[in-house]
């Protein structure tokens, strides 16, 4: 019995939780960027729905808005250089457990969504990787095309020189590339 | 639904991915089919959920969404842009209103938690079938649980307050639709050696597109809407891989690796009105989502005589639910992002001659964070245990196993209280993680401000709080011919 009751409190004990919550509730998030970030701008600037979550929205930011936030702010101020992104941050590389870094997850498109991987560690210098379960790049970049590039939500999040603006990679996320 | 019940038809209990079973290996660890005899097994089994989810009492009125003049639909900003989603006046919603010259259809009451769900029981029929080829080293298997009653159903619903417009409830989201789903196995088990198997198999899923084209002659009378549909059905499949190892004749380990399933719906529909106007949207549904699993076990014989056996297992289960989708696929955002969970479980079984019991316990952490803020996804942390009973015999010069088993789970009460929500005079949502204002601050009729739109007017159904608990019951009966 006692032998019984030792096992089930390990059981217990072993029954664990990780990542969770990553942001705080809290947060503040600008409406929009710059100066158009007012209600008297109207629905063109503003979105029917950007006060109050939109119909398609996820489980915070709708969609719309995360599109927005994600989009570069080529240094307006007022923006808040953040984003409603589901699972994981993979700009800033929050949200996952400590034996794995956030990256993109390109297999879902409603909206922005990381997804805890583990790091596979480069190929000295060859091509990058990415699967479902591994990427080869640091924490805050993603392979594209075979390079490994860093991901954004504004300028700020971007090396010297180079500004938040190449959509070209997953849905929904920016990229980093030299300042036009 | 494999999740909740474990092995059904045999001694696999909860533990289906360490202890042989039957053929239900073949979905839990397809490296188990090597070790068992051919076989055909059929069986029933009941679940019963009863889920009750209580909802604090709004603290006042101040907060409902009120009756505005002149109709809520006309409601602005000040530069006279659409609120989005107008929310429906908190007490028509709960008592709803008689038809109107304006409003001929009224509207039907929807009261908190009214439509409500989480109690529901289910029979289900189970058959499962293993073949041994290459002298026994190769098995396969099939197994399946099928609902009796409707094949499959697939409840949609919002978890914050889009669903005032619907059932203004809160549902749990773990169990309801989800133990409804058709449940199908099929693997490959093959023994490399004496001590080492691997096994591949995969389960089946449905991904379907509907597309709905539909003029709208007379918005007030859509008893004459035009409807065209086309729709299709695939079966998409989700791999897993098993693995079982056993260096000595007393210790056995186990390993197994599950991809995520899910079931998707994608609607697209056109409406074209008699203006002339027309409009296209696609709402992506998903249904049962389960994570990447990665499990692992081991199992012991204490006592390895000819006629008894007594083997203690335990094993452990990874699910990966920071990925979760929900029903209207969506993610959780990162402020409420779900847990990864380990779920444990130790157990025992006794073989004496050509009987066997076992008991397995099993604790279950929820994925779902304290629901503090807009979301209302209902879940709770899971006790559990299952005993079960095998017996074999001949019939007819027939090999035959019948067995039965029993479980239970405790959904340990939980409760969650809402953070309030800062005043936003701007009227934007600068909290989205938060319980939206529906009714903005700065919001105008007939270009005068409305009265009770300042502060906090929400009708989410989990404002202010919500709690749940509750219990599941199953059992269920098998048996197995050896020919």
């Amino acid at each position: 019995m006692k032998r019984w009751l030792g096992l089930a409190s390990i059981a217990l004990l072993g029954s664990c939780k990780f990542g969770g919550p990553s942001a705080n509730p809290y947060a503040y998030v600008a409406s929009d960027s710059g100066d158009d970030a007012t209600p008297e701008d109207g629905p063109s600037s503003q979105g029917d729905d950007a006060p109050v979550r939109s119909d398609d929205s996820g489980g915070g930011l709708g969609a719309d808005d995360a599109d927005d936030a994600s989009t570069p702010d080529g240094g307006a101020a007022g923006k808040a250089c953040d984003a409603a992104v589901a699972a994981c941050d993979p700009v800033h590389n929050t949200g996952c457990n400590p034996l794995q870094q956030c990256d993109v997850n390109p297999s879902v498109t409603a909206m922005p969504t990381g997804n805890c991987v583990f790091n596979s560690g480069s190929e000295g210098g060859g091509a990058c990787t990415m699967t479902p379960i591994s990427e080869s790049c640091p924490p805050g970049s993603t392979c594209v095309s075979g390079g490994c590039r860093s991901l954004c939500y504004c300028n700020t999040d971007c090396a010297a020189g180079q500004c938040c603006s190449d959509t070209t990679g997953a849905q929904g996320f920016t990229l980093c590339a030299p300042c036009m | 639904m494999f999740d909740l019940t474990g092995g059904t038809d045999g001694m696999g209990g909860l533990q289906p991915g360490t202890v042989e079973g039957g053929a239900s290996a073949a979905y839990f660890n397809p490296a188990l089919l090597s070790d068992l005899p051919f076989g055909v097994s059929v069986g029933f089994m009941v679940v019963s959920t009863q889920i009750g989810v209580t909802l604090a009492a709004r603290p006042g009125t101040q907060f409902d969404v009120p009756v505005v003049p002149g109709g809520i639909a006309n409601v602005t900003y000040p530069n006279g842009s659409s609120i989005g989603n107008v929310p429906i006046p908190t007490s028509q919603l709960q008592n709803g209103f008689a038809p109107t010259l304006g409003n001929p259809a009224g509207l039907p009451a929807k009261p908190r938690q009214g439509a409500g769900t989480g109690h529901q029981t289910t029979a289900y029929e189970t058959v499962g079938i293993v073949v041994k080829l290459l002298d026994n080293r190769l098995g396969l298997g099939f197994y399946g649980i099928i609902p009796d009653g409707n094949f499959t159903e697939l409840d949609a619903f919002y978890s914050d307050e889009r669903e005032q417009f619907l059932s203004n409830s809160l549902h749990p989201e773990l169990y309801g639709d989800r133990l409804t789903s058709l449940s199908l196995g099929f693997g490959a088990g093959y023994k490399i050696s004496d001590e080492l198997a691997v096994g591949l198999g995969a389960s089946l899923s449905l991904a379907a597109n509907v597309t709905a084209g539909t003029y709208v002659s007379n918005i007030n009378a859509l008893g004459h809407l035009l409807l065209d549909t086309n729709a299709s059905v695939n079966v998409s499949v989700s791999p897993n891989v098993g693995l079982s190892y056993r260096p000595t004749p007393r210790w056995h380990f186990t390993g197994t690796v599950h991809a995520p399933e899910k079931i998707d719906l994608a609607i697209g529909f056109t409406f074209l009105l008699a203006t002339g106007t027309q409009q296209s949207s696609t709402l992506p549904l998903v249904y049962d989502y389960m994570p990447w699993q990665i499990g692992a076990g081991a199992a012991y014989d204490i006592v390895q005589h000819k006629d008894e056996t007594l083997t203690v297992a335990g094993s452990a289960v990874f699910q990966k639910w920071s990925d979760y989708v929900d029903r209207h696929g969506e993610t959780p955002i990162p402020a409420y992002g779900w847990y990864d969970t380990l779920t444990p479980t130790v157990g025992m079984r006794y073989q004496r001659d050509a009987t066997g019991t076992f008991l397995d316990l099993q604790y279950k952490p929820s994925p779902v964070p304290p629901q503090t803020g807009r979301s209302d996804y209902v879940d709770n942390d899971r006790l559990g245990g299952e005993v079960g009973v095998d017996y074999a015999f001949t019939f007819m010069h027939t090999s035959m196993r019948v067995g039965g088993q029993a479980l239970v789970y405790w959904l340990i009460p939980r409760y969650q209280t809402k953070l309030a929500t800062p005043n936003e005079p701007d009227g934007f949502n600068h909290y989205p993680a938060l319980v939206a204002d529906e009714l903005p601050d700065n919001s105008v009729i007939n270009g005068g401000p409305v009265a009770g739109s300042q502060g906090l007017q929400t009708n989410n159904p989990g404002w202010p709080g919500f709690g749940s608990a509750g219990v599941v019951l199953g059992g269920g009966i098998y048996l197995t011919v050896i020919p």
